[in-house]
């Protein structure tokens, strides 16, 4: 019994040193980590719209403004690829034809799959309207990342998911 | 042991991934390139040699019985703590390396140093033997990691220089048969060190 104590006190105090060690340095990192996510999205957001003066958040889609004139819809989509949620975020003028893509998250294979982030790839959603988004195999005319059908077919999807999402 | 002996050991001797071969998860599958490589191994020395210090030096407190949970919560309190500052100053790395960050908590090297060495020996030659081994971790991964990148991609990216060579790479390299391929080749090489380094033992 009494050894029982003895142990459970060990374990106690153990956990009760490594958990205020954790939150001293989580209390450090969690306002940078919150911040370099929302530098990401910004800087994604305004990759696409350069010219964009303010957003305005609706939920599922969010609208651009220049002046008070709004110029776009920025639009998160995502489809599962060859071993992740492929995450875009896509920008699409006021006719809803496409403005750009970038891909905000992936866990593809990297130098394979993961090459869908580089802009060979990437820019050819530039100015393209929605009926184009297919990889040619299937009809559209995206030349997909070589040996990454899956990926890039994830890709191709997220953007119509995101289209979907438009008002 | 002389403390010299210990680092050799880490190093090279008893490599734990060329000679032990522990770990091999993360090192088959973060060895895409360099910097991932050694941004991986870098990892595994910070959490390796702050476990084999704490535990060393707590060793006579924590009876036997329930050493195992005890080394655990501490192996996983430098992985979190490791997981938090990457995500915090280097995003760009912990994108990269994924999940592979916190599944160093089951990393049996880690494990493996506690339960043999860091139990039964002084503090002071616990930190020397994580030494060794982290930077034995850290050159076998860069080895790998390197050699993929230049097979697989044939170009070299590194803290933001990079350097292409004028013909392809072959893509298999940097596809997780790559991974087996290459470490087999760098066994290969080691063993065949070892067995020249006998024969001119016995003449």
């Amino acid at each position: 019994m009494n050894e029982i104590l003895k142990n459970g006190l060990t374990l106690v105090i153990i956990l009760v040193v490594s958990l205020s060690l954790l939150s001293f340095v989580n209390s450090l990192t969690e306002p940078v980590i919150k911040q370099n996510a929302i530098e990401k999205e910004r800087k994604a957001e305004l990759s696409i719209f350069p010219e964009a003066t303010s957003f305005e958040d609706n939920g599922e889609y969010i609208e651009v403004y220049t002046n008070s004139q709004i110029v776009g819809y920025l639009v998160q989509g995502s489809e599962y690829g060859y071993s992740s949620e492929v995450t875009v975020l896509v920008g699409f003028n006021v006719d809803k034809t496409i403005k750009a893509a970038v891909v905000l998250d992936q866990q593809e294979t990297p130098g394979l799959g993961a090459r869908v982030i580089e802009n060979s790839f990437i820019n050819q959603f530039k100015s393209i309207s929605i009926e184009k988004v297919s990889l040619k195999k299937y009809g559209g005319q995206i030349d997909g990342v070589t040996g990454a059908t899956k990926s890039s077919r994830a890709f191709t999807d997220a953007i119509k998911d995101a289209y979907q999402k438009l008002p | 042991m002389k403390k010299v002996d210990i680092l050799k050991n880490g190093i090279w001797k008893m490599n734990p991934v060329l000679t032990m071969m522990l770990g091999l998860c993360p090192v088959l599958a973060v060895t895409t390139s360099l910097e991932n490589a050694l941004g991986m191994g870098l990892a595994t020395f910070f959490v390796l040699f702050f476990s084999n210090t704490i535990i060393a030096s707590v060793k006579n407190l924590i009876s036997d019985k329930i050493r195992l949970p005890c080394y655990i919560v501490i192996i996983a309190t430098f992985v979190t703590i490791v997981s938090l500052i990457l995500q915090a100053y280097f995003p760009s790395l912990f994108d990269r390396l994924g999940i592979y960050v916190p599944l160093i908590v089951v990393n049996c090297i880690i494990l493996s140093r506690a339960e043999i060495f860091a139990r039964k020996n002084p503090v002071t030659d616990s930190m020397v033997d994580a030494i060794g081994m982290g930077i034995g971790f850290t050159i076998a991964l860069s080895l790998i990691g390197i050699a993929r990148e230049i097979l697989g991609t044939a170009s070299v990216n590194f803290a933001g220089l990079s350097m292409a060579l004028p013909s392809g790479g072959a893509l298999i390299i940097v596809l997780p048969p790559g991974a087996l391929f290459t470490i087999g080749f760098i066994l290969a090489a080691k063993n065949y060190h070892k067995q020249l380094q006998k024969e001119a033992l016995n003449g």
